[in-house]
């Protein structure tokens, strides 16, 4: 993988993005808490959480529409409270859903949105909407795309002026399962290739795994740690789950107790999953087979991204 | 390739123009726009076109059998005073022959003599009426004024003989005589109907009457010269039976005399009041308002009702009121309606600081309504030349007593312009609430009950007593027109009811120069406050 070389191999790889010790309340509750964390170029960042833990407060402050309570927030070297059109015109992005003019055609809409960009060519727009597959409906007037289709748009006018820093709000919302796989392979492109720096929120982990290179856990208002995907799953190798294939299940849980009691995950009429270590793994199967037990097969389950994540949160995801 | 141009700071009007063009595509294709601006337009024709079926139907009326009708009323009318009178005579007689011509009885007979004479003098009146069709009590023109003097005049020269035959003198003799040969004069007059003789007859009067200072007898004079001047037939009445012609002539003598005197004669409510300095000068500009309109023929004498003008002040105050209720609830939505539609997303995340926003959301609106006013000069004045001619009497106004005019086709832009002021001041406040409230029902509901309740709110402080701090209620500082044009109440008309600043009784409107300051100081708090709360406020 070349561009994790690129990444990790590179000490002078550029911060486009950095967050430093951010705090937003409303009233009196802390949704944002003294949260840090930086976006280099060419990365692709998950910021994953559980809903309510502070992912879309901590976009929104980074987009501009909320102020910040305390710390600084710094895009592609311009602080963003001292040169304000500067950083944000290194920016691009969807919040939550993306809203046009409903009553504009989708191609007038990006012209808008154009005209306060510098450098933004009609052929750029072309480019653009062809780039998100939107060629065919461009004219037709916003209220009538799909939610779908306004992803689409709404991914076209944020990369419209080739903004250094790309941050996606749940980009996957209302996409296909097609819409997705093509949505992750250009932002891969985008950061792999084209050395932008993308940050993506989301709460399903699992397309995250497949998408992100490094990701920021937040949980209730707090960034627990930022890891990579490597980082993420290795950590999870230490206890891992094996699924034993037995007709007997019943009797060979209760052996297994005698010498690993509390380790049994699962038992069904085929099969029982225990959690062990990769080392006790041929004890635990010769005891089995000392006693009798007919095993047809044991295999490591796959661990994810979600295992890791519960880890690391400590299994305490709030949903407030 | 490049990522990230430059986004130079550059000049924050590049960003502030780039804006204001995209809020302008955005008000552009709103449907709400289209439908107020196609009602204005609609309503200029509309409007002009039922007036001017209105002045058809009118003159219609005229030569129909209504009209005829009309004119054998006023004859059945007459013919039943003339019975009437007819019956008292003949009650009368039988009385005095009923009375034996002593002495004695003189006492009783006389004052029965007298009531028969002037029921005589009635009855020639009513007579006179229904054989040479003059109305009286139904138009006001020359012959009227003869007919009606005439019973009085009779009086007077009976009285003068009977006090002739108990003690002539020379001075009475000679006074009797003016007054038949002036009765004379009248009756022939009444024959000929000619109004210039009447208007002969009256300046000759004027002359030998010694009573008259020489200033007072050229007044007079020219009263008659002028009415003359203004309609050569004398007999021009309108609709509702006035004589405009005269009144008009009247009202610059009375305004001569008034500014001569330094008393009031033209409000005759009150009395002959004495006025302040600035009342005579605001009278000095009055009158010379007036005379320059008579000089310059633009006068407009007419017997029907003023159709155009009338045409003129509804089309213009429709397309006012369409334009006001267009920019209320586009201001009022201007920011509420992107708030709540998600649309301020693609403004936000934009490069451009959120008071470059304001400032484009706050132009566009303005020009907008600019646009809308244009809309509505232009087919206002087509709809008003389509359907009733193009000439229009210009606007004169004067200072010092010196009169100068305006071209009407100008006025019409500038009153037009000076109604958008009171557009501009709601137009500010629909447009905070919107800010504030982020709710455009609340928005667009609030501002539009404050612009009609405005009227009402002005109605109520007219009658309350003067107060010195009314005048820092908004309301009493809108409505610039009648200040800033003070002459227009005598394009129409030039009759005069003259009612200066001090003699009005309830709350009168402060100076234009006051109320344009604080016009502006209101206008800026609103913005500041809208635009402070727009540039801080979170957007959840």
């Amino acid at each position: 993988m070349p561009y994790l070389a690129r990444i990790w191999g590179d000490i002078n790889m550029e911060i486009a993005l950095q967050i430093s010790n951010v705090s937003k309340s409303f009233g009196r509750k802390k949704v944002v808490d003294n949260i840090s964390f930086d976006v280099r170029s060419g990365e692709v960042f998950g910021f994953l959480g559980p809903n309510g833990a502070g992912k879309t407060t901590t976009i929104k402050m980074i987009m501009g529409f909320l102020s910040l309570d305390e710390g600084s927030i710094t895009i592609n070297g311009y602080d963003r409270s001292k040169n304000y059109e500067k950083a944000m015109g290194c920016l691009g992005g969807i919040v939550e859903n993306p809203e046009m003019y409903k009553d504009i055609s989708g191609r007038v809409n990006l012209e808008m949105y154009a005209r306060l960009h510098e450098g933004v060519t009609r052929e750029r727009i072309d480019e653009v909407v062809a780039l998100v597959g939107m060629q065919e409906r461009i004219n037709d007037k916003v209220k009538k795309y799909s939610l779908g289709m306004k992803q689409r748009i709404g991914l076209a006018q944020a990369l419209l002026h080739r903004p250094r820093v790309l941050i996606l709000d749940e980009p996957t919302n209302g996409l296909d399962p097609a819409g997705i796989h093509e949505l992750r392979d250009i932002l891969k492109k985008l950061a792999h290739e084209e050395n932008v720096a993308v940050m993506v929120s989301s709460h399903l982990l699992s397309e995250m795994q497949s998408m992100c290179d490094r990701v920021g856990i937040i949980n209730r208002g707090r960034l627990i740690d930022v890891k990579t995907i490597d980082e993420l799953t290795s950590l999870a190798s230490g206890a891992v789950i094996y699924r034993i294939l037995t007709p007997q299940t019943e009797k060979a849980a209760a052996i297994l107790r005698t010498v690993y009691p509390d380790q049994i995950r699962a038992i069904s009429t085929d099969f029982l999953d225990i959690e062990i270590n990769k080392a006790i793994v041929p004890a635990a199967i010769t005891l089995l087979a000392v006693n009798g037990i007919e095993i047809f097969g044991a295999a490591k389950l796959e661990t994810s991204l979600e295992d890791a994540f519960l880890q690391i949160t400590g299994g305490g995801l709030t949903i407030e | 390739m490049p990522f990230c141009r430059s986004q130079g700071e550059g000049l924050p009007l590049n960003k502030i123009i780039a804006l204001y063009k995209n809020e302008l595509i955005k008000i552009s294709k709103k449907i709400s726009i289209l439908i107020f601006i196609g009602v204005m337009i609609i309503g200029c024709f509309g409007l002009a076109g039922l007036m001017k079926f209105m002045e058809m139907a009118q003159s219609r009326y005229a030569d129909t059998n209504s009209s005829v009708d009309q004119t054998q009323r006023i004859k059945d009318d007459l013919n039943t005073q003339l019975e009437d009178q007819l019956a008292a005579r003949a009650a009368i007689e039988t009385q005095i022959t009923g009375t034996a011509d002593t002495p004695e009885n003189q006492t009783v007979l006389q004052p029965l003599v007298e009531q028969q004479a002037s029921i005589n003098d009635q009855i020639d009146m009513l007579q006179t009426a229904l054989d040479k069709e003059i109305y009286f009590n139904y138009e006001s023109t020359y012959l009227t004024g003869i007919l009606n003097g005439l019973p009085a005049m009779k009086a007077e020269i009976r009285t003068l003989e009977a006090a002739e035959a108990q003690s002539p003198n020379a001075a009475q003799e000679k006074s009797l005589e003016v007054k038949r040969q002036l009765v004379s004069d009248y009756q022939a007059v009444l024959d000929s109907q000619d109004f210039k003789e009447y208007v002969r007859i009256e300046s000759d009067s004027i002359k030998n009457d010694d009573s008259l200072s020489t200033s007072e007898k050229d007044m007079q004079i020219e009263y008659y010269s002028l009415w003359y001047k203004l309609d050569p037939t004398g007999i021009i009445t309108d609709i509702s039976g006035m004589n405009q012609a005269r009144d008009a002539a009247q009202s610059v003598t009375d305004m001569k005399r008034s500014v001569i005197d330094k008393i009031d004669y033209t409000s005759t409510s009150q009395g002959m009041t004495p006025m302040t300095p600035s009342q005579i000068s605001d009278m000095e500009n009055r009158l010379a308002v007036a005379e320059y309109r008579i000089q310059n023929d633009c006068l407009n004498i007419t017997d029907s009702m003023d159709y155009s003008w009338n045409s003129m002040q509804i089309v213009f105050g429709f397309g006012i009121f369409i334009i006001a209720l267009m920019m209320l609830v586009l201001a009022g939505g201007a920011v509420s309606q992107e708030i709540s539609s998600g649309s301020i997303k693609s403004l936000i995340i934009a490069p451009v600081k959120r008071w470059k926003i304001f400032t484009a959301k706050v132009f566009s609106l303005l020009s907008v309504g600019f646009l809308a006013i244009a809309v509505l000069y232009i087919f206002g004045m087509l709809a008003q030349g389509l359907f009733f001619g193009f000439s229009l009497t210009p606007y004169v106004y004067a200072s010092h007593g010196v009169a100068a005019a305006i071209p009407f086709a100008l006025y019409q832009i500038l009153t037009l312009l000076v109604s958008y002021i009171d557009i501009i001041v709601y137009t500010a406040f629909a447009f905070m609430l919107s800010v504030l409230t982020r709710n455009t029902a609340v928005a667009v509901g609030l501002s539009i009950a404050t612009y009609f309740g405005g009227s009402t709110v002005k109605g109520i402080m007219m009658i309350l007593p003067s107060y010195e701090w009314l005048k820092f209620i908004p309301f009493a500082n809108l409505s610039l027109n009648g200040r800033v044009f003070p002459f227009a109440d005598m394009m129409q008309t030039i009759t005069v009811m003259y009612s200066g600043p001090a003699s009005a009784p309830g709350f009168t409107q402060p100076g234009l120069i006051f109320s344009l300051i604080y016009l502006a100081v209101l206008l800026f708090c609103m913005t500041y406050t809208a635009m402070d709360s727009f540039n801080r406020r979170d957007l959840k």
